[in-house]
């Protein structure tokens, strides 16, 4: 039985508009929830976005990891995932850089998944029928194999109307990732108004 | 930072903009601050663009300059008709002209038309009479859009033994081997770009972390952390340690280097560290109260 994972409407409201917001650049993040004992369920509870544009560079993205870990240990949780959009929209491919990341996120959580935006599908978010815009990946041995769409549920699928209007207004110009943080610090990485 | 007020000065009109404050003067003077600047602001320079176009109040050295942004923004989001329209005009005021014609193959590029595109580019190159960089770039961009980036890095590499000055290039070509985890070769790149502007931060940075970056024995890791320290301090210099990311990269670069301890001589010992951390929790205290634990935690030794 593979492991399900619940993904709540901050989290995915949080990857689309990362990825909504720079367009015509790859962009990543880490997922933070907590894993059941056996891995059998991962509950993923918010989304950090990091990068966009050059994703493939180690320092800032070792800072960023170190710093969303010790937010995940004060409120006891952990990075169960990882997400990655990619630059053009014919690539439906995990590149290599997104699975190194995706390994590290695994070494320290063996349920963690590598969630990639479907480009395909994210032409539907800004219709009246939006569909979940993400390929799902697990680790089976040493490779990152693609799931079945059915092993990913949204905790809430009103999320899926929200986005859109969220869209609709532009509301991805008020994310910010890591790298927004890094050029002005009162950029806050955890966007936490960005539902309100 | 006489480029940060002029980024600055367009945040300002587009929150006016926002407002309803759409007077042709401010639109006129939005598209130069965005031409002047080359900045991707492509929704914006549509919308607002089209407006002025239709307006029809734009004189002639200014008007075919805006025919031209309006195109290029239009094609970036997709507005196929305006940037037909855009070009039309264009044609009709400078038949066969090359620079029309490079619009006219960015239009077959935004309709995934590559081969079509290639075809005319190639047709406008033989029409030159010297190498025309902005056509054969042109080209190199869609091998990258297809997703043949080993295509698009040998062009571009051939590209610049003749346009050996293009800074763009130079960057694109890196960033190209950083995807492609060449990082000898993206290192070479930026030396290139550090020796062409010395004073500009941003690439003793990206240098800095393509060294951080690359893989190697520990001898080697040691040598790439030592001259990655070096780059991070003079981007630190360079801004006058308001840089949070040179900071960060510089204590990083000592906090890695000093974990190698096998390869460590007495010539490695340093405050860096500890001052870099220093500046950083005083930043974070300043700016971002909410997260100076996280980074105090990180410091920590």
């Amino acid at each position: 039985m593979p492991t399900q994972y619940q993904l709540s409407q901050k989290a995915y409201i949080k990857v689309i508009l990362h990825a909504a917001k720079h367009p015509s650049q790859s962009v990543n993040g880490v997922l933070i929830g907590t894993a059941s004992k056996e891995n059998d369920t991962v509950e993923i509870h918010d989304a950090v976005p990091l990068f966009h544009g050059q994703l493939a560079l180690a320092p800032m993205l070792e800072v960023a990891l170190m710093q969303v870990d010790a937010h995940c240990s004060s409120i006891n949780q952990a990075i169960v995932g990882y997400y990655h959009a990619n630059e053009r929209f014919d690539d439906y491919v995990l590149p290599s850089v997104g699975k190194k990341i995706a390994d590290r996120v695994y070494a320290n959580c063996q349920g963690a998944c590598a969630l990639l935006v479907d480009n395909a599908k994210l032409r539907s978010v800004t219709t009246s029928e939006p569909e979940v815009a993400l390929k799902v990946y697990t680790k089976e041995t040493k490779a990152w194999i693609e799931e079945a769409s059915s092993v990913l549920k949204l905790t809430d699928s009103a999320c899926l109307g929200r986005l859109t209007k969220m869209l609709q207004e532009d509301q991805q110009d008020k994310l910010h990732d890591f790298s927004n943080h890094l050029d002005d610090l009162q950029h806050d990485w955890l966007n936490p108004d960005i539902l309100k | 930072m006489a480029k940060g007020s002029k980024i600055q000065q367009v945040k300002d009109l587009e929150e006016r903009f926002l407002q309803g404050d759409t007077t042709s003067t401010n639109i006129v003077k939005y598209l130069t601050l965005v031409r002047d600047q080359k900045l991707r602001r492509s929704l914006e320079v549509s919308h607002y663009g089209k407006l002025i176009l239709d307006a029809g109040l734009l004189l002639e050295e200014e008007l075919w300059l805006v025919h031209e942004q309006v195109c290029t923004a239009a094609l970036d989001c997709q507005d196929m008709a305006l940037a037909l329209k855009c070009i039309k005009k264009l044609r009709e005021r400078f038949p066969n002209s090359i620079r029309v014609g490079r619009l006219r193959g960015m239009a077959l590029e935004s309709q995934g038309q590559f081969d079509d595109a290639v075809a005319l580019y190639d047709r406008l190159i033989e029409k030159c009479t010297s190498p025309n960089a902005n056509l054969i770039k042109r080209k190199i961009v869609c091998e990258k859009a297809r997703g043949n980036t080993a295509a698009a890095i040998e062009a571009l590499n051939e590209y610049l033994t003749n346009f050996m000055a293009d800074v763009d290039a130079w960057a694109e070509l890196g960033d190209l081997y950083i995807e492609n985890e060449m990082y000898k070769q993206a290192a070479y790149c930026f030396e290139e770009l550090v020796l062409a502007a010395p004073h500009n931060y941003l690439h003793h940075l990206k240098y800095a972390e393509i060294l951080y970056t690359m893989p190697g024995s520990p001898p080697e890791r040691a040598d790439n952390l030592r001259t990655a320290r070096k780059y991070y301090a003079a981007a630190v210099q360079l801004t006058d340690g308001k840089s949070v990311r040179a900071l960060y990269g510089l204590w990083a670069s000592c906090r890695e280097l000093s974990e190698l301890k096998s390869q460590l001589t007495p010539e490695d010992e340093t405050e860096l560290e500890e001052l870099s951390a220093e500046q950083l929790i005083q930043m974070y205290e300043n700016l971002c109260p909410s997260k100076v634990q996280f980074v105090k935690q990180m410091v920590a030794k």
